[in-house]
């Protein structure tokens, strides 16, 4: 049997009816079945959704990639600011010299050498991620770095799966000065 | 400087950084992820809605990749507009708001369509507890969500989903209340035709 008080319905569901007439439509379902099966069943779907619609989740990357952006973006402001001690070291090139072999030497010591390598004079070391671009070397014996205060470039390092992580330990040393 | 060529890119990890015990966890757990982004860089009130933000982003981009992207850009916008936000206990919606534009300037720009149809792929595995049935009965009814017309189809998740108010569901997609209104009374009719067996089944089941 369907009358006017079913077209309450949809208003019944949404919650939008004032206190008088949810009243009388709460005494409309008790004799309404149609209107009550309805009802049933909008609760039911509203659960149902609910329940499956929430069981999605961001993947960790989604975040990991935002994290990266704002860290490029805040080193960004405080380059900005010249507060960073980093800053300083950013567009630094760092001549490290060996202890062994001083002095341009012929290929093959310097083969050498790179299985076993030398003792570094200096360790430069840090608290924050950094990139580090090693260039081209006129001298066998001398590793020229640049050094960038920025975790930026992780993303193209992953996609490239050409992960060469070490720790800072290992890699970063050397001697500013 | 001698005209010096790229020749290798290293990133150097800080020992006990962020990036280090990314890289060093062999099973880094998406929730371990997650708390670190809470805590290092993205501001707790915002990184906490990100799951609710990229749901409503695969509802209505219809695509994982885009709905990652969606899901960083509103994040980002976020993050950089963290100032404005002056009530955080509106951030959920806040942050929806911000997609909602995004994505709206996208398909403007693009002069695409919305996508009315959902890869298979956003369909998210179902919850392990449920039975098969209760299984099934979920992915119809998301396959059947996902059909709506995009505007009932926001304001179906909106509400049934992440569960904002009508003056919220208003806000974030910049409509009026009668409009809700409008749209998620049609969304619910179709969805109860159209989910009417499956309703019928469960019913069965029960008794
Ligand atoms: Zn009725």
């Amino acid at each position: 049997m369907k009358n006017h008080e079913c077209e309450q319905l949809e208003a019944y569901l949404a919650d939008e009816l004032n206190d008088t007439t949810a009243a009388d439509f709460l005494a409309h379902l008790e004799v309404c079945a149609s209107c009550r099966a309805e009802a049933d069943q909008q609760a039911w779907l509203d659960q149902l959704l609910h329940d499956a619609g929430t069981i999605t989740t961001a993947a960790p990357d989604v975040l990991w990639e935002v994290e990266d952006q704002i860290s490029h973006a805040r080193r960004k402001q405080r380059r900005m600011y010249g507060m960073s001690t980093l800053l300083a070291a950013a567009s630094l090139l760092l001549a490290v010299g060996l202890r062994r072999d001083p002095g341009p030497t012929p290929a093959p010591k310097f083969e050498a050498n790179r299985q076993s390598p030398a003792a570094p004079v200096a360790t430069f070391t840090g608290a924050e991620d950094v990139i580090v671009i090693q260039h081209e070397s006129p001298y066998p014996n001398v590793t020229i770095v640049q050094v960038y205060p920025t975790v930026d470039a992780s993303r193209r390092r992953e996609r490239n799966s050409e992960r060469i992580l070490l720790p800072a330990t290992n890699i970063l040393r050397g001697d500013a000065s | 400087m001698t005209s010096a060529r790229l020749k290798r890119l290293y990133l150097v990890a800080a020992p006990g950084s962020e990036l280090a015990a990314r890289d060093s966890a062999t099973a880094f757990s998406k929730r371990v992820a997650t708390d670190q982004a809470v805590d290092t860089q993205l501001d707790a009130t915002l990184a906490a809605h990100v799951d609710s933000v990229y749901r409503y982003a695969l509802r209505i981009t219809g695509n994982v990749e885009q709905a990652e992207e969606l899901t960083q850009e509103t994040m980002l916008r976020g993050w950089r507009n963290r100032r404005s936000l002056k009530d955080p206990t509106v951030a959920k919606s806040w942050l929806l708001r911000i997609a909602t534009n995004l994505w709206t300037d996208e398909i403007r720009r693009s002069q695409r369509r919305p996508h009315q149809l959902i890869e298979p792929s956003t369909i998210p595995n179902p919850n392990p507890k449920s039975t098969p049935e209760q299984q099934e009965s979920a992915r119809q009814a998301l396959a059947a969500l996902d059909q709506l017309p995009p505007r009932q189809r926001q304001v179906m998740h909106l509400i049934t989903i992440e569960q904002l108010s009508h003056a919220e569901v208003a806000k974030v997609l910049a409509i009026t209340a009668a409009a809700v209104k409008a749209n998620l009374a049609a969304a619910r009719k179709t969805l109860r035709t159209q989910l009417k067996d499956v309703y019928k089944e469960h019913q069965g089941n029960k008794t």
